[in-house]
């Protein structure tokens, strides 16, 4: 770059305000996500399956079920459908914790960024006064790198951070055994094949080649004892 | 300078900048498909996925034989054709070219039909056999071992186990205790609930493993990597090389199997978790994995940058063998470098094959 480094600090200031601003956009519109319409639309979203659930679960079965979605908040679980309003129940509300942790994980990622941020403007600061300065975007970018790794590591080690982040790979699993559930006893109405059937038919075939092997070592070793 | 002035001198920054990447970018996209792997071989046995390969050298060899084969046992997570990149980056064909007989195991990639895989299937049926055929085709009654990663502690519970079959066991960058505090992994498993993730995978995606990897250092796997190979290529240089060999490490990277989800889960309860190989407490087909029964001499190589097995992880099995002939040997560099890396290239085999070497037994 041809101008001086003693001058740097103006521009690199101005590329950290705007990172600062970028990120300060993001977080209200995280925040927006969380409460507002985003929210709205997540309703919306679970209506139109719902929706649809109802309208394969009416073809199928002819129970003649109506306004499926409406009934699942307001009644107990109960009658011939109470195992699939229950499993609906449990997918709502798995879904509501997934979204949550989500949430609570990307804002501690988010203040990641920012403490990243901070540390990148002191480190800029001291190269400045130590004269050595900051002559590209490619070595700025790359003080910015290090900074966030450094923020990251501190807080990735963290029991606090390993907690949020099980938590939230726990719930996910939970959702994606519900949501396992729920298809199987679609399939089931449909007489197709489920994972639950492979699994069995799977574990059973495990079974029968380890006893094949174990009963080929045992003819081998009788022929070999034979042969002596 | 005043804000107007400053704003103007980032703006011409940035444009500086993203022109540079931008070139990269599209001499990047301008590059071909690469071709992987740089040393003929052939298949010598196949059991369900695995295929257990002896490799031949490209070039005749000028120096006598080592007689005992080595068999590679790589991790189960990633590829193993990372051994064997291209003909400049290849630790397979570096041992080739030092008399070394190699044969290596490639798991293949499980499906549905291999999720209730376990240890046992990995250690005592697939592992055994293929020391077995590497034993009767080379005429010999031991064979080298040389695990690498996950491979590495799979070959620690094997060589524990049966000792007999072994002249030589080789570690190179494995865990071995999962509970040194720089475990990153290690600790965000803890609470995990482990039934539960494999009870609702099956078999454990590999894109989900590369997210977790990529989640140990997120801005520099994610970012600057690319940043840095776009930058690169836009001021110039041998752009064809530098483009060939990103790409070539970039499909090895994301070229992820699925993990056989009883074996996934045994080895991150009882590995991972519980810690067990350390602790002298695992258990494989009713026996117990005692890292003091292995005596036959033992090479350990690990990496000092190391960000997934950290040192302190693979160093402490000295304390933990029964071998008196134990060598360990730090590579300046990190878990991937030391399969790639230039360095790597010229000391990694080089030391290996003189360490086999000496301890070549006659019979």
């Amino acid at each position: 770059m041809s101008e001086g480094r003693a001058a740097d600090s103006d521009w690199i200031q101005a590329w950290i305000d705007r990172q600062r601003e970028r990120l300060k956009r993001l977080a209200e519109e995280a925040s927006r996500a969380a409460f507002g319409p985003e929210e709205e639309r997540g309703q919306e979203r679970w209506s139109e399956l719902f929706g649809r659930w109802q309208e394969l679960w009416t073809s199928s079965t002819a129970l003649g079920m109506q306004s499926w979605a409406d009934l699942l908040g307001r009644v107990p679980a109960l009658g011939p459908a109470r195992e699939q309003i229950e499993g609906w129940k449990e997918l709502a509300e798995t879904q509501a914790q997934v979204r949550e942790l989500e949430a609570a994980l990307r804002a501690r990622l988010m203040q990641v960024q920012v403490e990243a941020l901070s540390r990148l403007e002191q480190r800029v600061r001291v190269a400045r006064e130590s004269d050595e300065g900051i002559a590209s975007m490619r070595e700025l970018y790359d003080l910015w790198v290090e900074c966030g790794e450094e923020v990251y590591a501190g807080v990735a080690h963290s029991e606090e951070y390993a907690e949020l982040l099980a938590q939230l790979g726990n719930a996910t699993m939970r959702l994606r055994a519900r949501q396992q559930k729920m298809l199987e006893r679609l399939l089931e109405q449909f007489d197709l094949p489920t994972r639950s059937e492979l699994n069995t038919v799977h574990r059973q075939i495990r079974e029968l080649r380890a006893t094949i092997e174990a009963l080929q070592a045992k003819l081998a070793a009788s022929g070999k004892e034979s042969g002596r | 300078m005043t804000e107007p002035q400053s704003y103007a001198r980032l703006a011409r920054e940035m444009e500086s900048f993203a022109a540079q990447l931008g070139r990269g970018a599209a001499m990047l996209a301008a590059g071909r498909r690469v071709s992987i792997g740089a040393t003929p071989k052939e298949a010598v046995y196949r059991k369900d996925k695995l295929v257990l390969y002896r490799y031949r050298p490209t070039e005749a060899i000028d120096v006598e034989p080592v007689r005992t084969p080595l068999l590679i046992c790589y991790a189960l997570v990633n590829r193993p054709y990372v051994l064997d990149l291209q003909p400049d980056r290849s630790l397979i064909a570096g041992l080739l070219r030092r008399g070394i007989d190699v044969y290596l195991i490639d798991w293949g990639y499980p499906d549905g039909a291999d999720r209730y895989l376990d240890l046992e299937d990995y250690v005592l049926r697939y592992l055994a056999k293929c020391a077995q055929v590497v034993a009767r085709n080379s005429g010999r009654e031991r064979i080298s071992l040389l695990g690498v990663c996950q491979g590495g502690a799979l070959s620690l519970c094997y060589a524990a186990l049966h000792p007999e079959r072994l002249s030589n066991l080789v570690t190179m960058v494995t865990p071995v205790d999962f509970h040194t505090p720089e475990n990153l992994l290690a600790k965000w498993s803890r609470h995990v609930d482990v039934d539960a993730l494999a009870a609702a995978t099956g078999n454990v995606p590999g894109d989900w493993l590369n997210g977790l990897f990529l989640a140990l250092m997120p801005w520099r796997l994610t970012s600057q990597k690319y940043v840095h190979l776009l930058d690169e290529l836009g001021r110039g240089g041998d752009s064809e090389a530098l483009i060939e060999n990103f790409l070539r490490m970039e499909q090895w990277i994301f070229d992820s199997p699925a993990q056989a989800g009883a074996m996934f889960r045994r080895f991150l309860q009882e590995f991972v978790r519980e810690n067990r190989l350390a602790r002298g407490e695992l258990q494989i087909g009713g026996r117990r994995v005692r890292l003091e029964n292995i005596r036959m001499p033992v090479f350990n190589v690990y990496a000092r940058k190391d960000h997934l097995v950290p040192p302190s992880s693979s160093t402490v099995l000295e304390r933990l063998l029964g071998s008196t002939d134990y060598t360990a040997y730090e590579f300046e560099g990190g878990h991937i470098g030391i399969y790639v890396s230039a360095t790597a290239q010229r000391e990694i085999p080089e030391r290996l094959a003189r360490w086999l070497r000496q301890r070549d037994n006659p019979a």
